[in-house]
């Protein structure tokens, strides 16, 4: 599974900052290897089939699943990287926390204007022009043509989890019934390893998610409801749009 | 690599599965689809929330998106390559065909001067029923990724994704060949 990506580096020439966007990039191959589901060997796989012994674990796992255990225990249980048949399913902390390193790569080299967007997945820095932040589309769950809201960033992330894409990958782990009380939870957040991971728990929990994220991290959350009402929780609940 | 003038931001785009890192311009050029300005209201924290695009501004909520399904991105397996015949300034770029595990893709690209105005999907990968699923769903996302992308408006979309590399190897070679 390719997950698109698109950096963008306004005034940035090619040739200054292609090092840096190497290596960002290649944060996110790491991470894919490692914590690929599809590929056997890979570090996760093993460990999912009970191979690798609590020292052997590598540092980036380590985190991964810590960050996972905080977001399970913050949310109730909710949130889980058990799927239901009880194998491990990282995915929900794994593409935000590696393109939350992938920004703090940039940000290491120096570049305080940029725009990252992994799969969907957006960190904003700084200002695309003076005097604007960088303006996200929302996608509208129904109409790919259509954008529910947009958000003007400055220096935080945005983060959506939807059904629509990869279907009912997303499970309550309170039930181990598939996630079925929205249809897309997005999430704007400081950072967008938060705003990933919240953006999931509130996919799993339905639309009660929507003030606990508030309480969570989150900036403002736009969530789609399966008869395509929109609710909205923190800042976009005082926005001009829906 | 181009020696083409640089004229705009960069936008890199790769995949995390194979990141052969085409790098698309963004050019500065407006494009015209997005026209109301995002009213920068509520800013909290690192953010503000801005109004929907013109045309969806007035609705509370209620995501019907109706009639406007704008054809870009479907495929239609018609206006294959030439020039499309609107304005003189618009000239229509067939892709190449680029293989992936699931079929071939295939995209024709409308610019209008600097501005890409349309993606049409001439073929989609269709083998399984699986990629078919991905295809209804991804090739149209990547169509309002790539336009806004380059709109004034809209720097990015959030959503939930999937795509193969071939649609973006296939819009880089059309952008290519217009050089």
């Amino acid at each position: 599974m390719g997950i698109p990506m698109s950096l963008d580096v306004p005034g940035a020439r090619r040739d200054h900052v292609w090092g840096l966007v190497s290596d960002a990039f290649e944060v996110l191959h790491a991470a894919n290897r490692r914590f690929s589901r599809f590929d056997a060997s890979s570090e996760v796989s093993r460990y999912g089939r009970g191979e690798i012994v609590p020292w052997e674990m590598s540092d980036d796992l380590r985190e991964v699943l810590a960050v996972a255990e905080r977001a399970s225990a913050d949310s109730g249980g909710a949130f889980s990287v058990r799927r239901p048949d009880g194998s491990l399913d990282t995915d929900g902390v794994v593409k935000g926390w590696a393109a939350q390193r992938a920004v703090d790569v940039l940000r290491a080299g120096g570049l305080t204007r940029f725009c990252l967007n992994a799969g969907g997945d957006v960190a904003a820095a700084g200002e695309p022009e003076p005097g604007r932040g960088w303006n996200v589309g929302v996608r509208d769950p129904a109409d790919a043509q259509r954008m529910l809201a947009i958000l003007e960033v400055r220096d935080g992330a945005v983060a959506t989890s939807g059904l629509y894409e990869r279907g009912h990958h997303v499970w309550d782990g309170r039930t181990g019934e598939p996630a079925s009380g929205l249809v897309s939870a997005t999430v704007v957040a400081a950072d967008l390893m938060t705003a990933d991971v919240l953006a999931t728990t509130v996919l799993a929990l339905g639309p009660e998610g929507v003030d606990w994220a508030r309480d969570h991290g989150a900036v403002a959350v736009i969530a789609v409801l399966p008869d395509g009402r929109v609710t909205t929780g923190g800042a976009a609940r005082e926005g001009a749009f829906v | 690599m181009a020696a083409r003038p640089w004229r705009g931001t960069l936008l890199y785009v790769g995949a995390v599965a194979a990141m052969a890192a085409a790098g698309i311009a963004k050019f500065a050029g407006v494009a015209p689809e997005v026209a109301a300005a995002p009213a920068a209201t509520a800013t909290t924290g690192s953010s503000g929330v801005g109004s929907p695009d013109a045309g969806s501004a007035d609705s509370s909520g209620s995501s019907d998106s109706g009639t406007t399904d704008g054809s870009a991105g479907t495929d239609s397996g018609t206006d294959t390559g030439g020039d499309a015949s609107s304005s003189s300034d618009d000239v229509t770029i067939v892709g190449d065909v680029e293989q992936t595990r699931y079929g071939p893709i295939q995209l024709s690209v409308t610019f209008s001067g600097d501005t890409i105005t349309d993606i049409t999907a001439l073929q989609t990968p269709s083998r399984e029923r699986e990629s078919e699923r991905i295809n209804q769903q991804a090739v149209p996302v990547l169509t309002q990724e790539a336009l806004a992308a380059q709109s004034a408006q809209i720097d990015t979309v959030s959503g939930a994704t999937y795509t193969s590399q071939g649609y973006l190897e296939s819009l880089q070679s059309a952008i290519d060949q217009r050089g």
